[in-house]
């Protein structure tokens, strides 16, 4: 594809970057700024730099890229240097080097602006899929490579058309999800958007379910539920016709965990359950734990907090098994939630105390303010008021920081909460009041009833003090 | 071997039908520790108790037929988990035919499917000539979460946990009369092999977060069979057969047992669902083995492997 891409492109040579930002950050200045933050000019390709058991058909190759000018050699080692480090199990510490050299050197063709664009996209796309898929991108600095190297595919999706629109995309769809994954959450609205905008001239249903899937994470983080809703369902039913299962299971899950947010367990447990029954069916360990946490939430948001502990039990068991403890914070808050409601209350704050620090230590900024606002709820319930009220600011901090309409309303509900179990009704009138305008604003009509009847009822004992 | 009750505390019978894993072994090789898949009968308290339903439960039927007690009984019949080698016998089983006997299924909640319908489903015109609703006897399900379970049956209390298997799995604590027997097959045993397989690499808070994870369950595991006057659990693999290819398969090495019996202070420990290609002689062998170190380092009053047909009083 890369090879035939640089053929028909190889007389087209770029004049002028049509695009501002990509004009912008890949200027010399900014590139050099970007390889002062890292050290050593990764476009300086030493004998001594070369790993002393390496690869030397990689290296021969990498020595090509250094030194061709010709765009079809060039497309056709990047190819060959992607199957090559697919194929050989390279040790990290080799193939990050090889990877950096690469970046540095297309880099180097990137200020000379030598290349063809379509094929520089491609190209770049080609690489960035390869340290991705490789896992080799664990530092700022690499973002940033990252981020630029993809500018150009980013650009070309307007111009690009049949199976070169789709592979392009299908790179594309990787990088969102990396950007999504390292929480680069503006750089991944703005490229889930730029990928919809392609929704009608491409025509593979999977990688459709795939785009709207990923902008259903999107929408999510900020708070747009029912715009998520909308895109997990497009994707549902793209999935669906592509027959993925894999990922049907991912979109049955997060549909069920809006419906736990909007407070509709029963349509979550629904959804839930088809979550469950599709990972038993592909006998994946980590859905499973994914699935049973989910329906233990639901459980304990229908009232069943025994069933939940059982459920986050199994949730726990399946993360074990699948190794993928990232998720344990995630486990363990919902366990302390379910035991929280069956009012074993030191279980369930030493588990809160648990799934915070992991989450600290993760750097997982959602879930330390879904942590915190889960703890602020258990100290609603326990009477400790001034302890959820400590919660609750940790976690109006991390809200505001990520825009988060809905947990701002959820906060600011809380707010009143607490308020009201003081006796402070002018506080907690101001609170539900800008609770209710913004379940408003996010047309949330259930919300705005039970605000409405919470507002109604702080007015009423204010008035009556 | 086995300790009568003393005067004054029930009797309990447990007497074993079939103690093999995932396939029936039937041949010359495996006459002594038998052929049958799981199936182990506990009676005490007037209650008869049937642990899983594995080809084995059909030498129960065939016995309970014999002894011309097959009518109007009610069995409680606990399962595990829902693999062939735990169910398989049910459609076999005598007793379940029997008109006016009553099965009592016990097992563990699925949430997205019932316990009826995957046994329904065991049942189906293309696997068996007659349907499960056809059976004559009056055939119930429950299913349990884990936790405690005070007087699930009148005079025993029956505590439940979940085992690492592929597919949910439960084990049982019986407690009849102060002693408690547990059951607990299909379980893998937390070790390090098992962490360097699920954990190959990692950041080194997350190894952290896995290590206290696996203790934490390991922890609960211990206490679910502290003090166990009887621990009948799964004993598949010997170290070598684990750490080749048995890692992740949801089976447990004989020493893993035998440390977590001792860790726990079990009195007597009984190796079961043995691998079907297990021959009488190396079965033999390894129950040896641990009953010379048992004595060596003085620690459980009793260890063996499950026999078919073997009776235990406790």
């Amino acid at each position: 594809m890369l090879v035939r891409k640089a053929r028909l492109c190889r007389q087209r040579v770029v004049s002028a970057w049509r695009d501002r930002e990509i004009a912008t950050i890949s200027s010399p200045g900014a590139l050099a700024r970007l390889q002062a933050r890292g050290g050593a000019d990764p476009c300086y390709l030493r004998d001594s730099d070369l790993p002393v058991n390496g690869e030397p058909m990689a290296i021969r190759l990498l020595r090509a890229l250094g030194e061709t000018a010709d765009l079809g050699e060039l497309a056709t080692a990047m190819a060959r240097l992607e199957q090559h480090a697919l194929a050989l199990n390279y040790r990290d510490s080799e193939v990050r080097d090889v990877a950096r050299r690469v970046i540095g050197i297309i880099g180097k063709r990137l200020r000379r602006r030598l290349l063809v664009f379509e094929v520089l996209a491609l190209a770049n796309c080609d690489i960035v899929s390869l340290l991705i898929l490789r896992n080799m991108v664990d530092d700022n600095l690499t973002h940033e490579y990252i981020f630029l190297f993809t500018l150009p595919g980013v650009t070309a999706l307007q111009r690009v058309r049949g199976d070169a629109l789709t592979a392009l995309a299908a790179r594309l769809h990787l990088l969102l999800e990396f950007l999504m994954r390292t929480k680069q959450w503006p750089r991944a609205h703005s490229l889930f958007e730029r990928l919809l905008r392609q929704k009608k001239r491409l025509h593979d249903p999977r990688l459709l379910g795939l785009i709207h899937f990923r902008a259903g994470m999107g929408y999510v983080r900020v708070g747009r539920l029912r715009s998520a809703l909308k895109s997990y369902k497009l994707a549902q039913r793209y999935l669906l016709r592509a027959g993925d299962e894999e990922n049907l299971v991912k979109v049955y899950n997060n549909i069920g965990n809006i419906y736990v947010d909007l407070g509709r367990p029963r349509t979550a447990l629904a959804e839930f359950g088809r979550t469950l029954a599709i990972a038993e069916e592909l006998q994946n360990d980590y859905s499973l734990a994914v699935a049973f946490s989910s329906m233990g939430t639901a459980l304990l948001q229908s009232g069943d907090a025994a069933a939940a502990v059982d459920c986050q039990k199994k949730s726990l068991l399946y993360t074990l098994r699948s190794g993928y403890f990232a998720r344990v914070q995630l486990i363990y808050a919902c366990l302390a939630n379910a035991n929280s409601a069956l009012g074993r209350r030191a279980e369930a704050e030493q588990l809160y105390h648990e799934a915070y620090a992991f989450a600290v230590q993760e750097n997982e900024r959602y879930d330390q303010y879904k942590v915190k606002l889960a703890l602020a709820r258990h100290y609603l319930v326990t009477g400790d008021a001034q302890l959820g009220r400590k919660a609750l600011r940790v976690a109006e901090e991390l809200c505001h920081g990520f825009k988060n309409r809905f947990g701002m309303m959820q906060i600011a509900d809380l707010h009143g909460d607490f308020a009201a179990i003081r006796h402070l009704w002018p506080e907690a009138r101001t609170a539900y009041r800008r609770a209710l305008r913004l379940a408003r604003e996010l047309r949330q009509a259930r919300l705005v009833r039970l605000l409405q009847n919470k507002l109604a009822g702080a007015v009423r004992e204010h008035n009556r003090g | 071997m086995a300790k009568r009750g003393s005067v004054g505390t029930p009797r309990i019978t447990v007497k074993f039908w079939g103690t093999r894993g995932s396939i029936p072994a039937p041949g010359r090789e495996t006459v002594r520790y038998g052929g049958n898949t799981a199936c182990i009968s506990i009676e005490a308290n007037d209650h008869f108790i049937i642990l899983d339903a594995g080809s084995g439960i059909r030498l129960l039927g065939n016995a309970q037929r014999a002894a011309g007690h097959s009518t109007g009984r009610t069995l409680h019949l606990f399962i595990s988990h829902t693999h062939w080698d735990h169910i398989q016998g049910l459609p076999f089983f005598a007793s379940a035919f029997v008109k006016g006997n009553a099965i009592r299924v016990y097992g563990p909640k699925l949430f997205h499917v019932s316990l009826e319908e995957l046994f329904s489903t065991q049942m189906q015109h293309f696997y068996f000539p007659i349907r499960m609703s056809k059976l004559g006897s009056d055939i119930t399900f429950r299913e349990l979460a884990i936790g405690a379970y005070p007087g699930l049956l009148a005079g025993i209390d029956v505590e439940t946990c979940v085992t690492n298997h592929p597919v949910v799995d439960m084990a049982y604590k019986f407690t009849i009369g102060g002693r408690r027997l547990v059951y607990l097959t299909d379980n893998e045993l937390y070790n390090e092999d098992y962490f360097r397989r699920v954990l190959q690499t990692g950041r080194s808070h997350i190894m952290a977060t896995g290590r206290r994870v696996m203790a934490r369950l390991r922890a609960d595991l211990c206490e679910f069979v502290a003090g166990a006057d009887l621990l009948i659990t799964d004993a598949f693999f010997t170290r070598a057969e684990y750490c080749k290819f048995g890692l992740g398969w949801g089976h447990s090495t004989y020493e893993d047992v035998y440390e977590l019996a001792v860790a726990a202070g079990v009195r007597q420990l009984c190796f079961f669902h043995h691998d079907p290609n297990r021959t009488d002689a190396a079965l033999a062998a390894i129950e040896q083995e641990y009953q010379r170190r048992a004595r060596r380092e003085r620690t459980l009053d009793a260890i063996f492997a499950a026999r078919e047909g073997m009776t235990l009083n406790l």
